[in-house]
């Protein structure tokens, strides 16, 4: 784990490998979780300690409300920075399976 | 067309949700849960609604983990260290006093705690591998 880099759970690679699907995109809450696979309310924490991290930045969507007819969404946007430290982070917690061991069967005398 | 509705109960779980935070977010993320509940069907309404409710408190300490700053990794180490010798889990390591001569001289201190531990026995000749 990078020094002062989150705990790189599975949930946290998920929701990191969906917002580098396209850095530039914002994605607003429920948009994370969709296109990471997790329940559309636990995304939250994991944003929230990324945002910390300031590998994310979140912004108020800018829209007419009256117009809209709902509220302004909170967009979520990884930084410049979060998306090496990302990168690297992701590339360091990945583990391959290890190989199955084949082992010849041995005849008993 | 009409407006998109929002179930009362469902607000009134994500507000309830956005209360358990620290006083500095709760508007934010107040508005920005009930935001998100625009666009979705009841069921998925009331689904969001129930998981945002029960991550608030991890939402939380994720709030007020970034309020504190990241934990660099030694002081982690530092933790995990203090916490293995405490439970009994030391680092031994054989040292040799040069005032004592002999058997006695050899004895075991912990690289973490520095806790010593007297008594060691060398093993028997053979016992090793290879020996």
């Amino acid at each position: 784990m990078a020094d002062g880099g989150p705990r790189m759970t599975i949930p946290t690679q998920l929701v990191l490998r969906a917002l580098l699907e396209d850095p530039t995109r914002e994605l607003y809450g429920v948009e994370v979780g969709a296109a990471a696979g997790l329940p559309s309310g636990t995304v939250h924490p994991i944003l929230a300690r990324l945002e910390g991290l300031r590998w994310l930045e979140s912004r108020w969507e800018e829209i007419d409300t009256r117009v809209a007819g709902r509220p302004a969404r909170r967009y979520y946007r990884l930084t410049a920075d979060g998306v090496h430290s990302a990168r690297a982070a992701l590339a360091r917690a990945y583990r391959p399976s290890r190989a199955p061991r084949f082992r010849p069967a041995t005849e008993q005398p | 067309m009409t407006p998109p509705t929002v179930d009362r109960w469902c607000c009134r779980t994500v507000e309830l949700a956005a209360r358990m935070l620290p006083a500095e977010h709760r508007q934010r993320y107040a508005l920005e849960f009930i935001a998100e509940l625009y666009g979705m069907s009841h069921p998925q309404q009331v689904s969001h609604s129930v998981q945002v409710l029960s991550r608030a408190w991890a939402l939380r300490a994720a709030l007020d983990a970034a309020a504190l700053g990241p934990i660099p990794e030694k002081a982690r180490h530092r933790t995990r260290g203090w916490l293995l010798c405490h439970l009994g889990r030391h680092l031994w390591a054989l040292h040799r006093n040069p005032d004592v001569g002999g058997k006695d001289a050899v004895f075991e201190l912990c690289r973490r705690c520095g806790r010593e531990r007297q008594g060691y026995e060398a093993p028997p000749p053979g016992s090793v591998l290879g020996g």
